[in-house]
C-alpha cells in the first residue's frame, strides 16, 4: 500500500492531461473500496502513467524553453570549436605570419638645376616582412592581428583560456562560499556573526579598483605566462566568494528550522554529515543556477581586466586581450575584424549562460507548473 | 528600531574600516611605488631627491609598516584630510569634487532612462508571459547585459561617430577646438554625453527588467489578482494599479540600493569615451598607484555601499508593512 501512496503523492507532478488526472482520481477512489481491483487497475496505471523522477522533471522543464536549449547548444559549439579547431590548424596563438606583403617605401626627392625641376624617387624594399593587420583571406580567414598573428587561431585559443577561467574561477569561489556559508548557517552565533562581518567586508569592496591593484601588484612582481593566469584565478575567487556564502547562508537559516533537521537531531547524526550531506544538497539547486550565472559574469571581468591590458598577458590569446586592439583609434576604424569575433564571443558566451541559468531556475522552481 | 539602526551603524563601521583597511594593504604589497619613481625621475637634476622622497613618504606614514600606516591614513581621514594627490599634487577631495558632477549628471539620466524603459517593459513582458513581448524583451535585455562594455562601445564609436559622423570621433567632454560658453557650451558638451548614456543605458536594462518581470509574475499569480479578475475589474487597472502596487515594494528596496552607483561613476566608459569624471580618475590613479587618491574614492564608495544596503533595509520596512525590522 506504501507504494501505492507513493504514486498517489506524485501523480499531480507527472504530466498528464487535465482528463487523465480526473480519470487517475476516479480510479484511486474505487482502490479505496474494491481491494481485488486495486493491484490490476494500478498495474494498468503504471503502465500508462509515467513516473518522473524529481530530475527528469527538472530536465523536461528546462528543455522546453527554447532559449535554455539555443543557450546550451551554443555553449556546447562553443566549447569544442574553441578546443577542437586549433588541432586542424599548424598555427598556434603566437605564431607570427612571416610572409607580409613586400613593402616599398618611396621617398620623393626634387630638386632644381638651372631652373629646371627634377624629381627623384627613391624606392626601398622589405623583404618578407610581418604580415601586420591584414585583412580577412584564405590564408587567414579574419585576418591577422598588429603583430601579424592570427585572428581566428587566436580567439579560439582565446575561448579556451577565457572558458576555463571562467569554469575554475567559479568552481573554487563556490566551494568556499558553501563552506563558509554552510557553516555560517548552521552553528549561528557568534560563528555566524563573525563569518557574515567577513562576507559584508568583501561584499562592500569595490570590486574593480580592487582588481586592478592587484593585477597591478601581479604587474609590478613580473608573474608572467601561465602563472599570472593561475594568479589571476586565485585574485578572481578571492573577491568573488562572498555573494555565494551569504545565499547558502540564508537557505541553510530556513532549512535548519525544519522537521527533517529536528529527526536527524534526534537520531544523532554527526554535524559534518547533516551538514554536507542533508543540507548542502537541498541548496545544490539554487547554487546550480548561481554558478551558471556567475560563469558569465566572470567571462566579463576576466575580459575587462585583459582588455585594459591587466588581465592574461600577450603573447597568450584571451578573448579580452585581443579586443585590447580597439584601443588604438586606426584599429578600431578600419579593423573591425580583429575586435569584432572576440567580442561576439563573449557576448554569446555570456548571454548562453545567462540564458541557461535562468532556464535552469525556472526548471528547479516547484511554483512553476507550466 | 533604535536599537537595531544603532547595531546597524556599528557594523557599517566595521565594514568601512575592513574595506579601507584590505585596500590598503592591497596598495601596499606593490614593491615599488609611485613616490620612488617620481623623485628617481628627479634625480639627474635634483641632488636631494633620496631626502625629499623619504620625506614625503614619512608625511604619508609609506616608511612604517602597513598596520601603522593604515592608522596614519585613518587619523588624518577621519580628519576630513585624505592628502593630496601623487600625481598633480591637487588635493584629493577637491579633485573628486570636481570630477564627481560629470559622472553624477550622467549616472543619474542613466538611472533615470533606465527605470523609465525598464520597468514598462518588464510590466509588459510578465503581462505577456511567453508571448513574443516577452521573448523580444527578453532576448534584447539580456543581450544588453552580455556586452561587455567596452566592446559594445566600440562598436558604438565606429558606427556613429567614425562611419555615420554624427558625433565628434576625437571623443572627450568637448570639441578640441571649442571655445564658447553659455548654451554652446552646454549643448556642446551635453552631445558628448549622448553616446556613453546610450551605452550605460542599454548595458543596464536587463537587471532591473529581469527583476521586475520575475517579481511582477510572481504577483500577478496571488489570489487576491484573480478575485480582481473575477470581479471584473479592467485589466489595465488590476496590471497598474493592484499588481503593480506590489510589485513596487522588492523595486523599491532594490532602487535605494543603487545609491552608489549614481556617484562612483563607471571606469571603463568613462575612459573609453575620454570623460574626465570620477570613474576617470580613479581609473589613472589605480593603475599609476596613487594612494591617496585611490584611497579616498574606494572609502566613498564603500560608504555609499553601505549606506545603500541600510537604506534598502529600512525601506523595506517603510513600504511594507508586514516587515518589523530588528527581529
Amino acid at each position: 500500500m506504501e507504494n501505492e501512496d507513493k504514486k498517489l503523492t506524485q501523480a499531480p507532478e507527472t504530466e498528464l492531461s487535465e482528463a487523465e488526472a480526473a480519470e487517475m482520481r476516479v480510479v484511486t477512489e474505487t482502490e479505496a473500496t474494491e481491494a481485488a481491483e486495486v493491484k490490476a487497475e494500478t498495474e494498468n496505471l503504471s503502465e500508462r502513467v509515467k513516473v518522473l523522477s524529481p530530475a527528469q522533471l527538472v530536465l523536461k522543464r528546462f528543455f522546453r524553453s527554447k532559449l535554455s536549449v539555443i543557450g546550451l547548444v551554443t555553449l556546447l559549439v562553443l566549447y569544442l570549436v574553441c578546443f577542437i579547431g586549433p588541432l586542424f590548424s599548424d598555427m598556434s596563438y603566437d605564431t607570427v605570419d612571416l610572409n607580409g606583403p613586400v613593402e616599398a617605401q618611396q621617398t620623393v626627392i626634387t630638386y632644381e638645376v638651372d631652373g629646371v625641376e627634377y624629381t627623384m624617387y627613391d624606392v626601398t624594399y622589405t623583404e618578407s616582412g610581418i604580415n601586420k593587420s591584414a585583412y580577412p583571406s584564405a590564408q587567414h580567414w579574419l585576418g591577422t592581428d598588429e603583430n601579424g598573428r592570427d585572428v581566428l587561431i587566436r580567439v579560439l585559443y582565446g575561448g579556451q583560456i577565457s572558458l576555463t577561467i571562467g569554469l575554475v574561477v567559479v568552481f573554487l569561489s563556490t566551494f568556499i562560499g558553501v563552506i563558509l556559508g554552510g557553516i555560517a548557517g548552521y552553528f549561528g552565533k557568534w560563528v555566524d556573526q563573525i563569518i557574515m562581518r567577513i562576507v559584508d567586508i568583501f561584499y562592500c569592496i569595490p570590486q574593480m579598483p580592487v582588481l586592478l591593484i592587484c593585477s597591478a601588484i601581479l604587474g609590478a612582481y613580473e608573474v608572467n605566462g601561465f602563472a599570472r593566469i593561475y594568479w589571476l584565478c586565485l585574485v578572481l575567487v578571492f573577491f568573488g566568494w562572498a555573494g555565494t556564502a551569504r545565499m547558502v547562508r540564508g537557505q541553510i537559516l530556513t532549512l535548519r528550522e525544519q522537521e527533517f533537521m529536528l529527526a536527524e537531531r534526534s537520531m544523532g547524526v554527526p554535524v559534518w554529515r547533516k551538514i554536507f550531506l542533508h543540507l548542502i544538497p537541498n541548496v545544490l539547486p539554487l547554487l546550480i543556477v548561481e554558478m551558471t550565472l556567475g560563469l558569465g559574469g566572470i567571462i566579463l571581468t576576466e575580459s575587462t581586466l585583459s582588455y585594459l591590458g591587466l588581465g592574461v598577458p600577450i603573447p597568450f590569446a584571451t578573448w579580452g586581450n585581443i579586443i585590447q586592439a580597439l584601443r588604438d583609434f586606426t584599429m578600431l576604424q578600419y579593423h573591425f575584424h580583429i575586435w569584432g569575433p572576440p567580442g561576439i564571443c563573449i557576448m554569446l558566451a555570456v548571454l548562453s549562460f545567462n540564458f541557461v541559468g535562468d532556464g535552469l531556475r525556472d526548471a528547479f522552481d516547484p511554483k512553476m507548473k507550466k | 528600531m533604535f536599537k537595531y539602526i544603532l547595531k546597524r551603524i556599528l557594523i557599517s563601521i566595521i565594514i568601512i574600516f575592513g574595506v579601507t583597511f584590505i585596500t590598503y594593504s592591497l596598495f601596499r604589497m606593490m614593491p615599488d611605488n609611485y613616490v620612488d619613481a617620481k623623485f628617481m625621475a628627479q634625480s639627474a637634476t635634483n641632488p636631494n631627491w633620496q631626502e625629499q622622497a623619504n620625506l614625503v613618504k614619512e608625511l604619508y606614514g609609506l616608511n612604517s609598516g602597513v598596520v601603522e600606516g593604515y592608522f596614519t591614513w585613518l587619523g588624518s581621514a577621519l580628519k576630513g584630510d585624505f592628502g593630496y594627490s601623487f600625481i598633480d599634487g591637487s588635493v584629493v577631495t577637491e579633485k573628486i569634487k570636481s570630477s564627481l558632477p560629470v559622472s553624477f549628471i550622467m549616472s543619474l539620466i542613466v538611472t533615470i532612462l533606465q527605470l523609465g524603459i525598464a520597468i514598462p517593459l518588464g510590466i509588459k513582458a510578465a503581462v505577456n508571459q511567453y508571448g513574443p513581448t516577452d521573448y523580444i524583451t527578453t532576448v534584447f535585455t539580456m543581450l544588453g547585459i552580455s556586452l561587455p562594455s567596452f566592446f559594445f562601445s566600440g562598436i558604438v564609436i565606429k558606427v556613429f561617430a567614425v562611419d555615420l559622423g554624427w558625433f565628434d570621433a576625437s571623443l572627450g567632454l568637448q570639441s578640441g577646438n571649442f571655445n564658447g560658453n553659455g548654451w554652446e557650451l552646454f549643448w556642446n558638451q551635453a552631445w558628448h554625453l549622448v553616446l556613453p548614456i546610450f551605452v550605460s543605458t542599454v548595458l543596464s536594462l536587463g537587471g532591473l527588467m529581469r527583476y521586475t518581470r520575475t517579481n511582477m509574475l510572481e504577483v500577478l499569480n496571488a489570489d487576491y489578482i484573480r478575485t480582481a479578475r473575477a470581479k471584473g475589474v479592467k485589466k489595465r487597472n488590476i496590471i497598474y494599479k493592484h499588481a503593480f502596487k506590489n510589485t513596487a515594494i522588492p523595486l523599491v528596496t532594490m532602487l535605494s540600493g543603487l545609491l552608489a552607483s549614481l556617484f562612483c561613476g563607471s571606469m571603463i566608459i568613462e575612459q573609453i569615451f575620454g570623460i574626465q569624471g570620477i570613474g576617470y580618475q580613479s581609473y589613472y590613479a589605480t593603475t599609476q598607484g596613487d594612494i591617496p587618491f585611490v584611497m579616498a574614492y574606494n572609502t566613498f564608495i564603500a560608504v555609499l555601499t553601505v549606506l545603500g544596503i541600510f537604506l534598502s533595509d529600512i525601506m523595506y520596512a517603510v513600504v511594507d508593512p508586514r516587515v518589523k525590522l530588528g527581529h
